[in-house]
């Protein structure tokens, strides 16, 4: 059985070492997806001795991610974990997640609304997830409760049947996607702190957009997928 | 007796078509480009130097006045213009996520080689 992990990262020189030692505790096949960043990310990463993919231009998480999953499919491997270079997911639940899969769930989904730990991120934050939680579980017929989340597992064949990812703003539209091509989607309870090194992705423009692309991906998912 | 939006009208309307003409003298072969200015152009010469026109189209649309009626059509122009632009900017944005990952992997595999 092969397993792979994806490590998206923009400008996360500061974490991304320590992610790797991490993650090769549980995973030997670590692929990072520099997306263009303009600190030492590739450097240190490849100082860590994965496989290191950078992109020329900064494109968003989706990119990177859209990336990982061709080399992973490229690579013929049965599960994909997922996960941040910032360190705001925690390596240790990758067995956990990896059991959930195996159960014979497409996607396991590592949730900071099972545990205390969503209580760390600002009210805006937090009522947005659950918001769009709520349009994914009604459109998709789903139960979820971090639709938001980037730390995830992937059985290699489901991805095969999803479209390809958008640049930014990615998750609800897979999931929703995934949900409705009749996927079978776990969650699993992963503490989540707030991040506390590198720079967070939200900023205000961020948050006054991702309102916008979530109307434009469920209409894209719900008519054209 | 002509009045000053009128005369305004008609030398931007020269400008236009003398936009299109350098674009011919330049011979620089932007279709799209010529087609707006001299358009634009003909447009203009024709509303101010013959306003009956204007009232004609006026009356066509059930517009009240003629100025509303070149406002509302410059309007219904620059929507044409902005959609045009919208869907040739998506087009580009989508081409270079494909290129930034072609590249990504490319240099990848000639990394590894």
């Amino acid at each position: 059985m092969k397993i792979m992990a994806v490590v998206p990262a923009y400008n996360e020189a500061e974490t991304i070492r320590d992610v790797i030692t991490q993650v090769e505790k549980y995973v030997k096949d670590v692929i990072v997806i520099d997306d263009g960043s303009r600190d030492l990310t590739r450097t240190k990463a490849l100082e860590a001795g994965v496989t290191v993919i950078s992109h020329p231009l900064n494109r968003g998480v989706g990119a990177a991610l859209r990336t990982g999953y061709r080399i992973a499919q490229e690579r013929k491997a049965d599960f994909i974990i997922q996960i941040d270079g910032d360190f705001q997911h925690d390596p240790k639940y990758i067995p956990e997640l990896l059991e959930c899969a195996q159960e014979g769930h497409d996607i396991v989904i590592g949730s900071r609304f099972l545990n205390p730990s969503h209580k760390d991120y600002n009210v805006t934050r937090r009522s947005g997830i659950r918001f769009f939680s709520w349009v994914a579980n009604v459109l998709g017929s789903l139960a979820v409760t971090d639709v938001t989340s980037g730390y995830r597992c992937y059985r290699g064949s489901a991805l095969k049947c999803l479209s390809p990812l958008p640049d930014r703003h990615w998750a609800l539209e897979q999931t929703l996607e995934a949900a409705r091509k009749g996927l079978k989607i776990g969650e699993i309870s992963v503490e989540m702190p707030v991040r506390n090194r590198g720079t967070s992705q939200f900023n205000v423009r961020t948050y006054a957009l991702y309102p916008l692309r979530m109307i434009e991906c469920v209409i894209k998912v719900l008519l054209f997928r | 007796m002509a009045s000053i939006i009128n005369i305004a009208g008609f030398l931007l309307g020269c400008y236009f078509l003398l936009k299109s003409y350098l674009l011919i003298k330049a011979k620089k072969e932007e279709v799209t480009d010529f087609l707006v200015w001299s358009i634009a152009g003909v447009s203009l010469l024709v509303l101010t130097s013959i306003p009956q026109v204007g009232d004609m189209l006026a009356g066509y649309l059930d517009i009240r006045t003629r100025a509303n009626t070149i406002f509302a059509l410059a309007i219904f122009l620059l929507y044409l213009i902005l959609f045009r632009l919208h869907t040739s900017n998506r087009n580009l944005n989508k081409q270079i996520s494909i290129l930034n990952e072609e590249i990504a992997v490319l240099r990848h595999n000639l990394e590894e080689q």
